[in-house]
């Protein structure tokens, strides 16, 4: 697995203030802790540079960080935090880790395919989205493929049934449904809303000068 | 429609929602969500109103999920009455909503229909709405 090099640099002001101020000048707050980290390491990089690696990589991916003017750090994406209405990247959280040491992380699954059923008229129930491994960080792919081609009206695709890499130890309990393809259902247009009936009793019950 | 089965307290205050929503802001259980871009209360007829447009035009093959429970009760006075003598009766519930909020989530449908389908949705809501859609492995997050 190639991995990408980010540059940042060190970040002398933190907090609200700071951050925001960062962000106007066209900056991302990062953050770097894990393996052999003291202290959190508090850094910026350039917007674009940011931009341009999520673009391709998302959390759980392996990067390069290097600090300037410092040495350079093996790296996993911890987390992306992205503003709740304009949705761009706010801040990026980094973990360091040691390419000797195994790690636990989540992978995404990227579902391959379409489903037999699906084509017969069925409905993809896509239920699980990620699944926990274990790996040294070089052996980690960026997500697991499943194929779903196969899967016909009715069947189910158990986490058991994914194909790892030999190096990749799977956490997810096996027995979890990444996937099932549901019969096509009835046109439910007037199915009435989950509660209505028991909703009067809410109000009775703490309404006791009505009754 | 939507309702508590009970609650603590039967009247609660009214303060102006502020700020943004600091969680529900992303797409989590289908593909494609409908969220928030202004402050509001959605009342349960609202709520009920969206989702039945929704699975109106989905139809079958779409799954949809609520994403908002109005838990605010709201009171009112009856008509014609003078002011004064204590606060109303509860009248309807509202769910407090802020930017960003993710309203409603569809799955199992292209992304055509569900354009459509939270457009359609997005009418019977009081407040200004965008279409989102799930974060992808790599991508970007929603987008209008």
């Amino acid at each position: 697995m190639t991995t990408e090099v980010v540059t940042a640099k060190r970040r002398p002001a933190t907090g609200k203030s700071a951050s925001r101020a960062d962000r106007r000048a066209g900056l991302i707050p990062l953050v770097l802790y894990g393996e052999g980290v003291q202290e959190p390491v508090h850094l910026v990089a350039e917007r674009g540079a940011i931009e341009k690696l999520l673009s391709s990589h998302g959390e759980g991916s392996r990067v390069t960080l290097r600090i300037e003017g410092e040495a350079e750090h093996p790296a996993m994406i911890k987390e992306i935090q992205y503003h709740p209405v304009r949705g761009n990247v706010i801040h990026v959280d980094f973990q360091r880790i040691s390419l000797t040491k195994k790690i636990r992380t989540e992978l995404p699954l990227v579902l391959k395919g379409t489903p037999r059923g699906v084509k017969e008229g069925g409905v993809l129930q896509h239920q699980l989205r990620e699944v926990e491994v274990e790996a040294l960080p070089q052996d980690l792919p960026e997500h697991i493929v499943a194929d779903i081609s196969g899967l016909a009206i009715g069947d189910v695709l158990f986490v058991r049934d994914l194909e790892l890499p030999p190096a990749v130890k799977m956490l997810t309990d096996g027995s979890e449904v990444i996937a099932t393809v549901l019969a096509p259902s009835k046109e439910e247009e007037a199915a009435p809303a989950e509660t209505s009936a028991p909703a009067e009793g809410a109000q009775a019950a703490e309404s006791k000068d009505e009754e | 429609m939507l309702m508590p089965k009970r609650v603590k307290y039967r009247k609660q205050h009214r303060p102006d929602p502020h700020g943004v929503a600091k969680r529900g802001t992303e797409v989590v259980f289908g593909d494609y969500g409908l969220a928030a871009l202004e402050p509001g209360w959605i009342t349960q007829r609202q709520i009920e109103a969206a989702r039945v447009a929704l699975t109106r035009y989905v139809r079958r093959g779409g799954r949809v999920w609520i994403k908002i429970f109005p838990d605010k009760p709201i009171t009112a006075k009856p008509a014609e009455t003078r002011m004064g003598s204590g606060k109303g009766a509860p009248e309807y519930w509202v769910a407090v909503v802020k930017p960003g909020r993710v309203l409603f989530e569809l799955s199992g449908v292209d992304e055509e229909s569900a354009r459509e389908a939270m457009r359609l949705a997005g009418h019977k809501l009081p407040i200004k709405t965008r279409f989102v859609k799930r974060t992808e492995v790599g991508g970007e997050a929603g987008e209008s």
